[in-house]
């Protein structure tokens, strides 16, 4: 979809003083306190997914716990590279507006000792939406397109050990049991204020994540994650035709003979946030319109944002009264930061969560590196 | 012109004015030290004024200017006589000229060159005389100041080198930090950069990844 035609034709120019705005150090007293609210708001939010959890153990098997079993970030890191499996989960998404959809879907994970396993996303149906509803249409599609995403980047993963480790610090909440299988609710909190916490029941036998709830620093939730079911084997699973026009390569110039045109495309400047190293690097075709965007994905460890460079796209902001300036649109609330901005045919896009307010400093300095190009 | 001549006391005036009008040295003058200093200068004042030197000398006459002149001369010329002039010119021994036999005051003066006045004579021989040379350590002497001044110039050129040197290095370096503030200050500035707020997320995967489907 445009982004021109997103925008509407009242848009107020504010010309708002940048201020350079630095990562909250959290303190030990905060992150303490915040851990123990959250521990109540679990207890509450959770019942029914408890409820369907106990049920669940009547029917399995419980393993037994033993303290040399607590999860650990190393041990999440390394369950992407080594543990295959097969869930079905609920997965609920929260819009702009407030409104909660969750869907069912299957998840099969094929893993190659790479950080990029095989997979797949099945979209099963939406919970308490008939079969063929419109709602129901409508989540088929997404899911037909942008399911991988879901997966990739709407899920808990250790991304990097590294960075998690420096940014995150990892407290346990004790044992519990989902999906008939016994976890260990721990509770991911970072060392920055601008960042998510999350709480993951963390199987106790292959360290999948069995249960993902993502809070803002007010405690805000913004996405569920939760396995009904978990085996840990696999099927055949074949690729997808979102997968055959996505190329992956290791940097920025590795990318560029893959464009058909390199003209504006530019290695970005994130030296705003310096806790957030490069991940992936990849090319999108569009098999449609054939459009082709460089999409470059950083991350902390645990947290990532994205800048999308799409060629040969026309300005959005050209019709606007005031376009004479150079304008970056920038669209927050406390799930979503997207700067969107345009320069030398190319449209920029620097996406993340609502609270990585740092975002602004990103945009900004991959403006001017572009305006200098 | 006032304020130059010194204040004499009412009473002292009137006392000396009495006393030079003749009348008799009134009680004041006796008491008063001043007017007492003034009487007793008068005397030997009046004398002078009034006596011999009050004459002016006569103005001897020409003739008798010309005699003391003379008598003047003649002094000088005896006393130069029987000082060391006149007994040099005594032991000289100089033939006078015979001015009978000579045709012609040129020829005489022309003889006079032609013959040494001074030949035979110690003075003469003592004027040719060579002079005596120095020791050597004047003379190394002599030559050590000469290399002092030649070494004192090549340091002094080398200096004012030197110095030109250092002024055109420190001119180079000026004119340097010059261009660059030059430069600098015509750098481009950053370009201004507006935000606007939007009121719907674009769609990028981000965004998707968060909100799902978003039709």
């Amino acid at each position: 979809m445009d982004p021109a035609s997103e925008l509407t034709g009242s848009i107020p120019f504010v010309t708002i003083r940048l201020n350079l705005l630095r990562p909250v150090i959290v303190s030990a007293s905060i992150r303490n306190r915040l851990i123990g609210l959250l521990v109540p708001m679990l207890a509450v939010c959770a019942c029914p997914v408890d409820g369907c959890a106990q049920k669940a153990v009547a029917g399995g098997s419980i393993n037994k716990v033993t303290g040399s079993n607590l999860p650990t970030l190393a041990s999440m890191a390394q369950a992407v590279l080594s543990q295959d499996y097969t869930v079905e989960q609920l997965r609920r998404f929260r819009d702009e507006n407030g409104n909660v959809v969750t869907v069912r879907e299957r998840l099969e994970v094929d893993t190659n000792g790479t950080p990029d396993p095989k997979f797949a996303v099945t979209f099963l149906d939406v919970v308490g939406e008939p079969t063929g509803s419109p709602l129901y249409l409508e989540w088929q599609q997404a899911y037909s397109r942008f399911g991988e995403l879901f997966f990739k980047h709407a899920s808990f993963r250790v991304r990097d050990l590294v960075g998690a480790s420096a940014n995150y610090t990892l407290h346990d909440f004790g044992p519990v049991v989902r999906a008939g299988r016994v976890a260990r609710r721990m509770v991911v909190f970072p060392n920055a204020g601008d960042k998510a916490i999350w709480v993951v029941d963390v199987d106790s036998i292959t360290s999948v994540p069995l249960f993902v709830a993502e809070f803002d620093s007010q405690l805000q939730i913004f996405a569920e994650i939760e396995v009904v079911t978990f085996s840990n084997s696999v099927g055949q699973i074949p690729q997808t035709l979102t997968a055959a026009n996505i190329t992956s390569v290791p940097c920025f110039q590795a990318a560029l003979p893959l464009f058909n045109s390199t003209a504006g495309l530019i290695d970005p400047d994130t030296s705003a946030v310096a806790d957030y190293n490069l991940a992936e690097v990849e090319v999108h075709d569009d098999p449609i319109n054939g459009d082709q965007k460089l999409v470059m994905t950083y991350t902390d460890g645990i947290d990532e944002f994205m800048v999308v460079q799409a060629v040969n796209q026309p300005d959005p902001f050209s019709g606007l009264p005031g376009s004479g300036a150079n304008v970056i649109g920038r669209f927050r609330d406390p799930a979503v930061s997207a700067l969107v901005f345009w320069d030398d045919n190319v449209a920029f896009q620097v996406a993340g969560r609502g609270s990585l307010q740092r975002l602004d400093s990103v945009a900004r300095n991959i403006y001017v590196q572009a305006l200098a190009n | 012109m006032s304020g130059l001549r010194p204040r004499i006391p009412q009473s002292c005036r009137a006392a000396l004015r009495e006393l030079l009008n003749g009348g008799e040295a009134p009680s004041h003058v006796e008491s008063c030290s001043f007017c007492a200093a003034r009487v007793r200068a008068a005397g030997p004042l009046s004398r002078w004024l009034g006596g011999e030197f009050a004459r002016t000398p006569a103005m001897p006459s020409a003739d008798g200017v010309s005699a003391e002149l003379d008598s003047i001369y003649e002094r000088a010329t005896e006393r130069a006589e029987a000082g060391a002039l006149g007994r040099w010119v005594e032991s000289a021994a100089v033939e006078p000229p015979n001015v009978a036999g000579l045709p012609s005051g040129e020829d005489v003066q022309q003889a006079s060159l032609t013959r040494d006045p001074l030949a035979g004579s110690g003075l003469a021989e003592s004027l040719v005389r060579a002079p005596s040379s120095p020791p050597p350590s004047v003379w190394s002497g002599v030559r050590r100041s000469i290399l002092a001044d030649v070494q004192a110039e090549r340091a002094v050129r080398l200096r004012s080198r030197t110095n030109g040197l250092r002024m055109l290095l420190v001119g180079a370096a000026a004119s340097f930090i010059v261009g660059l503030v030059v430069i600098a200050s015509e750098s481009p500035e950053p370009p201004s950069i507006q935000f606007v707020d939007l009121d719907r997320a674009p769609d990028s995967p981000f965004a998707t990844a968060r909100y799902g489907s978003r039709q």
